[in-house]
Formats: structure tokens, C-alpha cells, sequence
């Protein structure tokens, strides 16, 4: 579906953007700060995909622009512009509509997303009746379409299994067909390969890449895995410690990255050559929400930090010509990206040669 | 055997070059089967046969070796794992540590064997007990192990031990839940090392961490070994990764190796399909090259087991033949110490290979 100009209130802004959106948890009268001033825009039929490791924030990102975190102890504070309406400011109601109408949802854990007391059918069936006012009937048979064109084999029958008779990889797809029926402008994916196999993962973002590229629809992918990212997306955000430290299309990210962090994360990839025993690595570990650092909050892990340049107040996020980096240093620091040689192991040879 | 006295005083030093080469770990058609013999049939299974998570393994281990495991879930290699140490039920086949055949033992002598096998769990967030100090949790494998050793021998091991491991004293009065991922992984990989065993065993060592901590991990095992001569079996779900860690690699489906050799060789050639389509799976960081990569995608592991006898892998096989139907392949030859369960490399076959597609 192409979303008409029209139903844009400001047709100048994206599908998607954030604005300064921060996110704190309150326990016991204790503040703890997850997510700051993290702004960026998704484009319509783009896959912006934000890479971190544990403790960056990007899953609570996501929960706060899927609304997941309203009726918690979470204070989310900025804007999150959604064709133009205010997410954070919407009535429940509104924000339903809105969530499974135009934004589909996906998570990591298949087995938990999926209600084990319906079949599979209906619960895809579901979004067509509850967001495009399809009849029974109708829905169903819109569903498994859904199923088979996400490559649920004879989907018609296996429609009317319960999710424990699918597996990890199968309930993935279904999770993927419910969330893509009603043809969404934007899919929201938190971290939905990781829990699969490599050949169901390589299944599922080909199916993904497949129908957004079909359906128009954007996509925001969230992620730890960088070959993931080099996969499928067309542009990336990185975050560290809760903030966003460098932003950049895909190509450039992988080939000239500015912020030490970003380099550091490529360099440890397990699927570039390295040498044994002595792998590239990040020292020390993510400082966990609470614990973080002045200054740049990535200095006491970085090679290149130097006192009170990287060590005091709070580093912005500046423009670059190719993206946006949060480094004092950045200017002058030339980091390497990925080698452009393929690894052996990534050259097809046949199996059965000799 | 010696004195655990003398064990620990020549610990640091390099172990005897003689020993490398010879077998440490041996292991001949193990098979674990779950839900087999007594008890009623659960999960729609037949009591009597049970489900059979590993069939007929041979692997063999070298003093000083690391050999990697690799396969996704459900084929087997965590139960294997499991398997060595008593956490998985052995149905057929024998294990033997050194002179001593693991499957045979009874009581006591269990005991005194696994000492010399240590396992490392996937997750040191639930394998650490959070309510003992990190000295307590590093002390308990030697009050088991060792009885004989005073509490000053057994805290001057443990002092000695979180030190190679890369932190510091310190820590040993605190608890797990002050700790990092991979500090704590540090953590258990020092309670496994306490007892100077011969063979650690890894399953996923690395996966729950985050990548930028997984090398200091992998960096610090390989150190270990370099140090003390210990025998690595780690199981993986992450070609790429384990490549930079093992000798061996392994490849296990349904329960069976379908391919093994040296690491180098077979990730430059893999001669089985399946192992083909784990690389063709595994996206490599690096968008250029990513997105010139042939697409290849496996179809769906049918719900109904193939027929015996036939291949496990030939319902998804992109290069399966009648044969592969009719009956099931062997362990050929492929390379030197190398091995494919594969009917495209049985004697006479060779003519099948497909010779459009590039060579390295």
C-alpha cells in the first residue's frame, strides 16, 4: 500500500520520527535513565536498521514508538510522529488503530508471541478482521494467503495448526504474517532472526526484504548482529549506552565509520578474518544504565579518548557529509571499516568437488 | 595418576610435547536416546523406542586440541555434550578419558573421572549460583574433588586461578549479580579450570554475550590452553565464529556428523551440502559483498522423519538423488582427517560433481 500524501497532516515529514525521545525507568522514587534524546526519521518503504549491543537502549526504543511501554513505570518524554499524529499523545483507543492497522510488530521470541490456545489461521486472521473490518470468512482466506506467501507450505491446511505444532522458524513466519496482513506502512522488528537458525534467519529476511519491497512498507529493524544489517538494511543507527552515536547509510557505515564504537563493533565481527587468539575486541564491557560514564559515555572503552576532550560534558551529535557522528574527535581520526576481501568461507564452492 | 599435590604445583608449566597428537577424549558410536526403556511414552513417543538425539558419534579429542561441534537445534550436540558428563542419557557406545572408559564406571571412580572433564554452560547468568561469593563458587569443585587439600592450599588455587583468568583478587569476596556477562563467563570458565582438568567442555561459551566481549573470551581460552595444554570440546551454532577457535570442526545433523576435518580446510571447502548451506546462510558483515551472495534458502525440516533408511538431510538437500532416498550414506573420506557423510563423495560418484559452479 503507498500511503497517499494526503493523509499526511505535514506531508514534508517522514513516515516516522522521533524527536529528542528519552525513556528513564522510576523505582522507588530512583530514576534511571535508558534511552536519551534519541532522535531520527524512517522514511516510507526504507529499513533503517539500529544496531547495539545490551544495555544501548534499542529495544526500549522500539517498546516506546510501539507504545509497549505505556502503564509501566517507564517516563518517555519527546515526540514520536507517526504520518504526522503524535504516538505519545494519541488516546489507547487511537494508538490500537493505529498499531496493527499501519504498524506491524515482530519479536525476538516466536513461542511467546503467539497465543498457544488458537490456531495459527486465526491469529492471523485476527488482524484482518479487527483492523480492515474483514468478515470471518474473508479474513480467514486472507490469512492463508498470508501464510503462503510467507512460505508456510500447504498453507490452507496447516492454517488450522496451533503454534507448538510449527517450529521456532515456522512461528516466526506466522508472527510475520500477522504483523504484514494488513499491509502496514511500517514493520517495527526487534531482534526477530536472533532466536533462528542461520538457514531459517537467512529465510526470513529475504521474505521481509521481499514484502516490504511488495507492500511499499518501511521498516525499522533492531539488531546486534551486523551481518544481519549488511543483509538488509539501507540505513543504519548505532547506539551505545543509550544514546545514538553515529547514524549513516549502510555502505558507509560498513566502509568509512567515524565513531570509534562503530569501528570497534565491525572489527569484532566473528564472520572477518582474524587471527587466533587474538581477536579483535572492545575492552573492558557496556556500561549498564546507571553506571554511565561523563563525558562520552564510550571513553573509558575507546582507543583513541584523550583527557577532558573525551572526558567531559556531554558530546552532541554532529552532521557529517555522509551521516551524523557523536565524537568530538571525529574530524580527525581516520578509522578503518570492513576489508573489502570475502573471507573464504563466503566464496560458493560446490560441495561436492574435490 | 599423580598427587593432586603435584598436579597443582607443575600446572602452569607446558605439558610434555610427546603427549600432543595422541588421543585424549575418544568417543565410538554414542548414541543418547530420551524417553526410551521404563516409563510411559511422553509426547506421542513409543515407550520402547524413545527419541534418539544422538546416533552413533564417533569423535576424538587430542591433548592440547580444540575441537568445535557445530549444528543448529535439534541436531544433537548439546546432548552429546551432555552426554560426558552424566547430564544426558547414554543408550549405546563408549566414551574413553585417558586410560579410562567412562561408560563403564560405577560410584566413586565417576567421580574422580569427571574431574578431569569440567563444563562450561551457555548462560553465567543462570550457571552461577547468585547466592555464593565468587570464592565459594571457585572453592566447591576442589572441597568435592579434593578432599585431602587443606583450606590454605584450596585458597591459594583459587587466588591463583581467578588471576588466569584475567581479574583480580578482589572479586572473590562479591557476588555474581556484580558482574558483567563476561566477567562472569571469566567466572565460570575459572570454577571449571580449578580442579586442572584435562578436557573443558564449552557449550555455546560465547552466544549470550554481547559481540564486543566474545573475543576477550575466545582470546582468554586460547591463552588458557597455551598455558596448560587443555583439550577443548565446544559445541556452536556459528560457523564463521568457531572457525576462529577450533582445530576441528564437527558438523552434526539429526544426531549424526555429517562432515568433519581440520577447521581451515573445511570452511574453505565444505564437502557436505548441509555445511554448504550453514556458510550460504551466514551473512557476512559486509554489506558489498553481502548483497552479491548467491541467495540460497533451505526448504522447511518436514514435521514426518524421513524413512529410514535413507539420508536425514535429503528432504532439504539441494543436491539430492535417488540414492540419498534409498538407502543411508556412510562417513567417506573427503581429505586428509577429513570426513563426509554424503553420497556425492561414495567411491564412484565422483562424475556428479557440479562443474558450473566457481572454485575458490
Amino acid at each position: 500500500m503507498t500511503p497517499s500524501p494526503a493523509e499526511n497532516a505535514q506531508p514534508d515529514l517522514p513516515l516516522l520520527r522521533t524527536e529528542s525521545l528519552s525513556v528513564s525507568f522510576v523505582n522507588r522514587g530512583t530514576r534511571t535513565a535508558v534511552v536519551s534524546d534519541v532522535s531520527f526519521d524512517v522514511a516510507a518503504g526504507e529499513c533503517l536498521a539500529i544496531v547495539g549491543e545490551s544495555g544501548s537502549g534499542k529495544s526500549v526504543t522500539a517498546k516506546a514508538i510501539l507504545g509497549l511501554l505505556r502503564g509501566t513505570n517507564a517516563d518517555v518524554s519527546g515526540r514520536i510522529l507517526f504520518a504526522g499524529r503524535d504516538l505519545l499523545r494519541l488516546s489507547g483507543r487511537a494508538l490500537d488503530r493505529v498499531r496493527g492497522a499501519e504498524i506491524g510488530a515482530v519479536f525476538q521470541e516466536p513461542m511467546t508471541s503467539l497465543n498457544p490456545s488458537f490456531t495459527v489461521g486465526n491469529q492471523v486472521a485476527e488482524s484482518a478482521r479487527r483492523h480492515l473490518g474483514m468478515g470471518r470468512r474473508e479474513a480467514w482466506d486472507r490469512a492463508v494467503e498470508m501464510l503462503d506467501r510467507v512460505g508456510i507450505a500447504n498453507a490452507r491446511q496447516r492454517a488450522k495448526a496451533y503454534p507448538h505444532e510449527f517450529s521456532g522458524g515456522m512461528r516466526q513466519r506466522v508472527m510475520l504474517a500477522a504483523a504484514l496482513v494488513t499491509e502496514p506502512r511500517l514493520l517495527v522488528a526487534d531482534e526477530p532472526t536472533t532466536a533462528l537458525d542461520v538457514t531459517i534467519q537467512a529465510r526470513v529476511l529475504n521474505l521481509t526484504r521481499q514484502l516490504c519491497d511488495e507492500m511499499g512498507s518501511a521498516a525499522l529493524f533492531i539488531t546486534h548482529d551486523l551481518g544481519v544489517v549488511a543483509d538488509i538494511a539501507d540505513r543504519v543507527h548505532v547506539m551505545y549506552a543509550g544514546e545514538m552515536v553515529e547514524s549513516a547509510t549502510v555502505y558507509d557505515l560498513f566502509e568509512s565509520p567515524r565513531h570509534p564504537y562503530t569501528a570497534g563493533l565491525l572489527s569484532c565481527s566473528p564472520g572477518l578474518d582474524a587471527e587466533r587468539g587474538h581477536l579483535p575486541v572492545i575492552r573492558g564491557s557496556v556500561p549498564q544504565p546507571g553506571e554511565w560514564p561523563d563525558g562520552c559515555r564510550f571513553h573509558p572503552r575507546c582507543p583513541h579518548a584523550v583527557e577532558v576532550v573525551c572526558t567531559e560534558g556531554p558530546v552532541a551529535i554532529e552532521a557529517t557529509a555522509t551521516g551524523s557522528v557523536r565524537c568530538r574527535r571525529h574530524a580527525e581520526l581516520r578509522l578503518d571499516g570492513v576489508q573489502s576481501e570475502v573471507p573464504v568461507w563466503a566464496v560458493r564452492t560446490p560441495a561436492g568437488g574435490h | 595418576m599423580a598427587s593432586p599435590k603435584r598436579r597443582a604445583e607443575t600446572a602452569p608449566a607446558h605439558r610434555p610435547s610427546a603427549d600432543a597428537g595422541t588421543d585424549l577424549l575418544v568417543i565410538e558410536g554414542l548414541d543418547v536416546v530420551y524417553g526410551g526403556g521404563g516409563g510411559g511414552g511422553v509426547f506421542g513417543l513409543s515407550p520402547r523406542t524413545g527419541f534418539r538425539a544422538v546416533a552413533g558419534v564417533d569423535l576424538a579429542l587430542r591433548r592440547g586440541e580444540s575441537v568445535a561441534i557445530v549444528g543448529e537445534s535439534g541436531s544433537g550436540k548439546t546432548s552429546l555434550l551432555q552426554a560426558l558428563v552424566g547430564l544426558a542419557p547414554v543408550a549405546a557406545g563408549r566414551v574413553r578419558l585417558g586410560d579410562v572408559e567412562l561408560t563403564r564406571l560405577r560410584g566413586r571412580d565417576v567421580r574422580r573421572a569427571r574431574r578431569d572433564m569440567q563444563f562450561v554452560f551457555q548462560d553465567p547468568y543462570s550457571s552461577l549460583d547468585p547466592s555464593m561469593r565468587i570464592g565459594q563458587l571457585l572453592d566447591e569443585p576442589l572441597r568435592v574433588h579434593l578432599r585431602s587439600w587443606s583450606r590454605a592450599q584450596r585458597e591459594e588455587r583459587v587466588r591463583e586461578v581467578i588471576e588466569s583468568v584475567g581479574l583480580a583478587t578482589s572479586v572473590l569476596g562479591r557476588y555474581p549479580n556484580e558482574f558483567s556477562g563476561g566477567q562472569r563467563q571469566r567466572i565460570a570458565i575459572a570454577r571449571a579450570l580449578t580442579v586442572e582438568p584435562k578436557v573443558l567442555l564449552l557449550d555455546e561459551p560465547v552466544s549470550a554475550l554481547d559481540g564486543s566481549t566474545q573475543g576477550q573470551v575466545l582470546n582468554l581460552l586460547h591463552d588458557i590452553q597455551q598455558r596448560t595444554g587443555v583439550a577443548y570440546l565446544m559445541v556452536a551454532h556459528d560457523l564463521p565464529l568457531v572457525r576462529l577457535f577450533a582445530d576441528r570442526i564437527a558438523v552434526m545433523y539429526q544426531g549424526r556428523v555429517v562432515e568433519s576435518g581440520p577447521a581451515a580446510a573445511l570452511m574453505a571447502a565444505p564437502r557436505h551440502p548441509y555445511t554448504r548451506s550453514l556458510l550460504d546462510a551466514s551473512p557476512l558483515p559486509n554489506p558489498t559483498v553481502q548483497r552479491a551472495r548467491p541467495r540460497v534458502t533451505l526448504p522447511d525440516e518436514t514435521s514426518d522423519a524421513p524413512t529410514p533408511p535413507c539420508c536425514a538431510f535429503a528432504p532439504r538437500c539441494p543436491e539430492r538423488f535417488d540414492r540419498c532416498d534409498a538407502e543411508a550414506p556412510a562417513a567417506y573420506p573427503v581429505g586428509p582427517d577429513r570426513l563426509a557423510r554424503c553420497f556425492l563423495h561414495a567411491e564412484g560418484t565422483d562424475a556428479l560433481e557440479a562443474s558450473d559452479a566457481p572454485h575458490a
